[in-house]
């Protein structure tokens, strides 16, 4: 995989994408200790993650520093660590940059669902060669959890609340023993002890089902953390910027969304989320996210709709048919309070963006 | 940055402080220690010297000075000095007057000063001005905030004099640069000038300054520097941050500067820059014109900005001094303090975050200890054992500790400090969502633990404002001053001594003053079972000597005070209902001069308000006022009764033209019996606001606009007021016999007529025919709210009611079975299935 050029990859790991500026990190504190199997600093991890200017770092997350540090220090003092919030507040980005900068992979990765089995999380077997053979370590087919105790690396587990309780509780002995039993094997490989370096980041949504679908017993063995949607609007405008650019690049579009329609779109998505105007007056919550995840997706997609069928430049205009798709799901009551938002908060704003903003609101349905 | 300023052997030290900083403390004890000094010159209000031997007698801490007065325009404004045990502040106080050296504050009196200042705690954190430099200088050193920033380069890294000296003053040398030309800051910086420059010649011995930092360099230009850096501080603030600003030890991640051997530790390129600034220094310190170099200093190039920015020097000549009004009323005095309100997370602007922690840092410190956050950290889990029943198990505290070890390195600290602390229990004990508009009851509980309880007292033998005095003086005469256990207190309002005690209880409660609370009085009775008697509770609270000190604002009697703080309370608000509302406590409070006054005030407002339930609920004040005059001794104002006509009026006014369809019923019902009660009161001498009572009713009843309650209120006071026709109940009745509306037509009239149904044959008899008209879900859709309505009569006259029916329909006892009595059995079991049934609406949460 490492040898395929990034472009030719739809989405590259964090790893891949910013392997420069690990290998700077990695460079710069060399000679620093850190936890064992870590392939940076602490310290390095978070300046991965938040950027930093002068080394030539990107910024990739926002967040409040000391929630940064938390999330590092839980995995460095082996607790699992559990990343819950709204949908589209980057837990799974944020997972993804945490297990890069400290195993240098991001892939290790189980994704939760109401289909997923213990095989799907520890090992399976080649039925042909366990026929053949027997059961043996050539025959058994490890999983990531078993990689990531195996390596020492960071395993991510996704949606961890989708799956049965009964299948969370795989990780018990796991997270508290740090030791798989493979009891099909011989004796003297029927231990697998985890290496020094793994650890797990599970991440679960609050929207639909929440961390109450977990066992106590699990819960005490992961930090919890809440992850944020950014308060900031300005940040998250920079934010918005900056990833939709990169997207259009990566699409090899030549594609600008001026800074005024990036803040109608992040205004826009801010107040929607917020249900209150930054004037500072209530509006109707909508029942979608709402989420910056998304703000980032319906600008990509605005830019793309101009591209190919308009001018090539994103105005209101194609905000809004993108904003449809994303603001209006399954809630009838939806429409309306967009509606009443439009003429509301959006209508006798000043600025040509706002204006083709309101005008817009034609298509509407 | 003059290096002179860094000698801590100087004729005049300016010892650089952060109010409330136990680092600080502690060094300035012990250079207080070594010194010696002749005199002790510290940034607190000068006004306050005269009193100053009283800050040291035995007081128990916290404790604030409280400085107050009232202008010649009637504002009013005080400000806290608050101290604590690590207040530097408080150890240059105490340790110099101990070493016999000459203390003296040296700050403006808050009544020159309150004018130009909007803060109230003097001693909180002054970098308004200089926020961009600060959250450069955060994000440089990773961390959140001042109060971060602070603790990180000074509290947890515990420096030695020379390095605190060197590291504080570059802070803050560079947050005045940014706070510029700022008038209130001016002003201060002239008027502790002008002591410094007193005691120099005054004193031959060794002067220590002890001002918040961002004075400390300012003062020392104003009286040592040349004429370029006095001229530094009176410029515009700069407007962009230039890197060039950050000091060389905000390095600090690499260097971890700490000691001065460390220090020593500066690239080569610093050394040479600061070598040149210090030769620049001594240049023009000898008029030599300084030699041109490549390599600026931060220092100047900041001074080129500022430069550019200032546009010229003569635009900032303009500064300070707004017009100081005189005072009408004056005073400073010590008070009680507490910790609770010292900390900046629940005070308004109160200086420091989690003293209970700074001081446990200050005590540990102070005998060699270390590991503060142990205690602490015990102490937050057993008070979320004991106070909050929660189940930490030691596992989660060894999470906690580990965590928050882990957190300190991770962010440098050489010991955990407070956010570590905190962030370690989010991380190993927080297993929710957190919502972050409203804190989480852990979060409160660590923070509560850090906080710290501790209350100040004051010392029996200091001064105290006459207030204070006169009201001490009274409790002790009447043999009522509070105790630590409750006492309560039955004051029948119509003997003289209880009413006078009454009155005096009155004006502490406006006054806020805790642990005296009015439990009940007859205003509770609303009308009916008339007794004069009201009951106080009197308990010590460690509050109430600070709430009289700091009432001595509204001034120095309890009269002037009780009646200013109401008046205050009038102007605030300008309704009908809290006027009438200042009417009544001014009454309750005997103030006769104000009553006249407030009355007068409330006649102009009457015709302003339409809110129709706010002057309905001034004219229910007035009503309690007319009803018990004598008691309240209302004299003064003659007579309530133009007050009452013109409220009466007004209600009167305000149903016709707008009716009351957006009020609830309680509300309506409220309003309709004060209206009666009011008519009754008027009949004789308002023959004409009598019939207009009545006239609004008439036409209410006729409107179809008219609600179903009210119109049923209106028929009922009618009926009983002998205004409707024979029949007219009936047709009423008639009109809301529909499920939807019969009950809440029955409910107004019930309410306010219960004789009708009992008197009137006919009315029963129709109301009977329309419930057995209704089919069985018609009649499902009637009955909450009748029943409701039939609530209103007790278990007799239900019956007394039940049997007219009977007699009314023909039917005899035996059809319905009325009279025979239940069997204790069957009572019995009904009670269980009732209190079953109630378990179970409980339980689904179908009633509160």
């Amino acid at each position: 995989m490492s040898t395929k050029k990034n472009t030719e990859i739809q989405r590259p790991p964090a790893e891949m994408l910013y392997a420069d500026e690990l290998k700077i990190l990695a460079q710069e504190d060399a000679k620093e200790p850190r936890p064992e199997g870590w392939q940076l600093t602490p310290r390095s991890v978070i300046r991965f993650i938040t950027g930093d200017k002068k080394s030539g770092l990107q910024s990739k997350f926002v967040g409040n520093r000391s929630f940064l540090e938390r999330c590092v220090v839980a995995l460095a003092t082996s607790r699992g660590l559990m990343l819950i919030g709204e949908p589209g507040t980057a837990k799974s980005y944020l997972s993804e940059l945490l297990a890069a900068a400290i195993s240098g992979d991001s892939t290790l990765t189980i994704q939760g669902s109401g289909g997923t089995t213990e095989d799907n999380i520890r090992y399976s077997w080649n039925y042909a060669m366990l026929l053949a053979e027997g059961p043996s370590p050539r025959s058994l087919v490890p999983a990531p959890l078993y990689r990531g105790m195996q390596q020492g690396r960071i395993v991510r587990f996704e949606e961890i609340t989708r799956c049965p309780l009964e299948i969370q509780d795989t990780l018990l002995s796991v997270l508290s023993d740090r030791v798989l039993a493979i009891p099909e094997l011989p004796d003297d490989e029927r231990m697998l002890f985890a290496k020094q370096g793994f650890n797990i980041i599970a991440t679960a949504n609050t929207r639909d089902r929440g961390v109450n679908e977990m066992s106590a017993a699990l819960k005490r063995r992961f930090n919890f953390e809440t992850v944020q949607a950014i308060r900031d609007i300005n940040e998250e405008m920079e934010l918005v910027q900056r990833e939709t650019e990169k997207l259009f690049k990566r699409a090899s579009i030549p594609v600008q969304i001026s800074p005024d329609v990036v803040q109608v779109l992040v205004t826009a998505f801010h107040e929607l989320r917020n249900a209150k105007t930054v004037e500072g007056q209530a509006l109707e919550g909508m029942s979608t996210v709402m989420s910056t995840a998304e703000a980032i997706s319906t600008g990509y997609a605005a830019g793309l709709h101009s591209y190919y069928y308009s001018t090539g430049t994103p105005t209101g205009d194609h905000l809004v048919h993108s904003l449809l798709g994303t603001a209006l799901k399954d809630n009838p009551d939806d429409i309306k309070k967009l509606r009443h938002y439009f003429n509301h908060a959006v209508r006798g704003r000043k600025g040509k963006a706002w204006q083709e903003f309101y005008e817009a609101h034609k298509h509407l349905p | 940055m003059n290096p002179r300023i860094l000698d801590c052997n100087a004729d005049i030290v300016f010892f650089p402080v952060r109010h409330h900083s136990p680092t600080a403390a502690l060094l300035l004890s012990s250079l207080l220690q070594k010194l010696k000094p002749a005199a002790v010159l510290i940034e607190g209000p000068s006004d306050y010297n005269d009193q100053l031997k009283e800050l040291v007698l035995d007081h128990q801490l916290p404790i604030a000075i409280y400085s107050y007065f009232e202008d010649e325009l009637g504002e009013r404004s005080g400000a806290f000095y608050p101290f604590c045990e690590y207040s530097p502040e408080w150890q240059a106080v105490t340790k110099g007057q101990k070493q016999g050296a000459s203390v003296e504050f040296i700050d403006m009196a808050w009544a020159e000063l309150s004018n130009l200042s909007r803060r109230r705690n003097l001693y909180s954190d002054e970098d308004q001005g200089s926020i961009r430099y600060i959250s450069e200088l955060c994000k440089q050193l990773e961390v959140d905030g001042f109060s971060e920033l602070w603790d990180k380069i000074i509290e947890i890294e515990n420096p030695a004099l020379a390095d605190y000296m060197s590291r504080v003053h570059h802070l803050c040398y560079h947050m005045r640069i940014f706070a510029g030309n700022d008038q209130e800051i001016i002003a201060r910086e002239d008027c502790m000038a002008k002591f410094i420059r007193a005691a120099k010649e005054k004193f031959s011995g060794k002067i220590i300054v002890v001002t918040g930092g961002m004075h400390s360099y300012a003062l020392f230009a104003r009286i040592f520097g040349s004429d370029e850096e006095k001229s530094e501080f009176t410029r515009l603030k700069p407007e962009l941050v230039p890197e060039s600003v950050i000091p060389w030890w905000l390095n600090f991640g690499e260097q971890t500067a700490g000691t001065e051997e460390q220090s020593s530790k500066k690239t080569d390129e610093q050394v040479n820059a600061e070598k040149e600034a210090d030769a620049r220094q001594s240049d023009k310190e000898q008029n030599i014109p300084s030699s041109s170099s490549s390599q600026e200093t931060a220092e100047q190039i900041n001074a080129d900005k500022l430069d550019e920015v200032a546009g010229s020097k003569e635009g900032d000549k303009e500064k300070h001094h707004a017009p100081i009004l005189k005072a009408k009323v004056r005073g400073i005095a010590l008070t009680p303090y507490s910790y609770e309100r010292l900390d900046s997370l629940t005070g308004y602007e109160s200086g420091m975050p989690t003293p209970g922690f700074y001081h446990q840092v200050y005590t540990d410190r102070r005998n060699n200890k270390s590991e503060s956050y142990r205690v602490l950290l015990t102490k937050t889990i057993s008070n979320l054992r004991k106070k909050k029943g929660q189940q930490i198990s030691s596992a989660d505290l060894i999470a906690v500790e580990t965590s928050a070890c882990a957190l300190a390195a991770l962010r440098g600290h050489k010991e955990v400090w407070r956010l570590d602390l905190i962030d370690g229990v989010i991380s190993a004990i927080l297993k929710d969502e957190r919502n972050f508009d409203i804190p989480h009851p852990f979060l409160l509980a660590i923070e509560e633990s850090l906080r710290g309880d501790m209350v100040g007292r004051l010392s029996d033998k200091a001064s105290l404002p006459p207030l204070v005095l006169e009201v001490e003086s009274k409790l002790r005469q009447w043999d009522i001053y509070p105790q630590s256990f409750e006492r309560l207190l039955h004051l029948e309002l119509t003997d003289e001594l209880a009413s006078a005690q009454s009155m005096f209880l009155h004006k502490l409660t406006i006054l806020h003053t805790p642990g005296v609370v009015l439990q009940s009085s007859p205003l509770d009775d609303h009308f009916d079972n008339i007794q004069a008697l009201e009951s106080w509770s009197i308990q010590l609270n460690p509050g109430f000597h600070a709430a009289i000190i700091e009432a001595s604002i509204y001034g120095n009697t309890l009269c002037d005070a009780a009646m200013a703080k109401l008046l205050e309370l009038t102007q605030a608000t300008n309704n009908t209902a809290s006027a009438a509302k200042a009417l009544l406590s001014a009454c309750l409070m005997g103030l006769k001069e104000l009553a006249v006054e407030l009355k007068q005030n409330l006649l102009d407002l009457i015709r302003q308000d339409s809110d129709l339930l706010r002057v309905g609920s001034a004219l229910n004040h007035t009503l309690y006022l007319s009803k018990y005059d004598t008691v309240l001794r209302t004299k003064p104002i003659d007579s309530v009764q133009d007050l009452l006509s013109a409220f009466f009026d007004r209600c009167l006014w305000l149903l016709d033209s707008q009716g009351a369809s957006s009020y609830d019923n309680n509300s309506i019902e409220h309003l309709m019996r004060s209206l009666v009660e009011t008519s009754e009161q008027l009949k004789i001498v308002n023959v004409a606001s009598a019939e207009y009572f009545i006239d609004v009713l008439k036409r209410l009843r006729s409107s179809a606009r008219t609600g179903a309650f009210l119109r049923g209120a209106a028929c009922g006071i009618l009926w009983t007021k002998d205004e409707l026709k024979n029949d007219a109940l009936v047709d009423d009745l008639t009109y809301f016999s529909n499920p939807s509306t019969i009950g809440e037509f029955l409910n107004g009239l019930i309410a306010l007529a219960k004789e009708s149904l009992k008197q009137r044959d006919d009315l029963l008899k129709s109301l009977d025919q329309f419930l057995l008209a209704f089919s069985v879900d018609q009649f499902l859709e009637a009955l909450p709210k009748t029943r409701l309505a039939f609530s209103a009569f007790t278990p007799r006259e239900r019956h007394m009611l039940a049997q007219k029916i009977l007699k009314l329909t023909q039917q005899t006892n035996s059809d319905i079975d009325l009279e025979s009595d239940f069997d204790i059995e069957s009572a019995t079991q009904m009670l269980v299935l009732e209190d079953r049934i109630g378990e179970a609406i409980k339980r689904y949460g179908l009633r509160g």
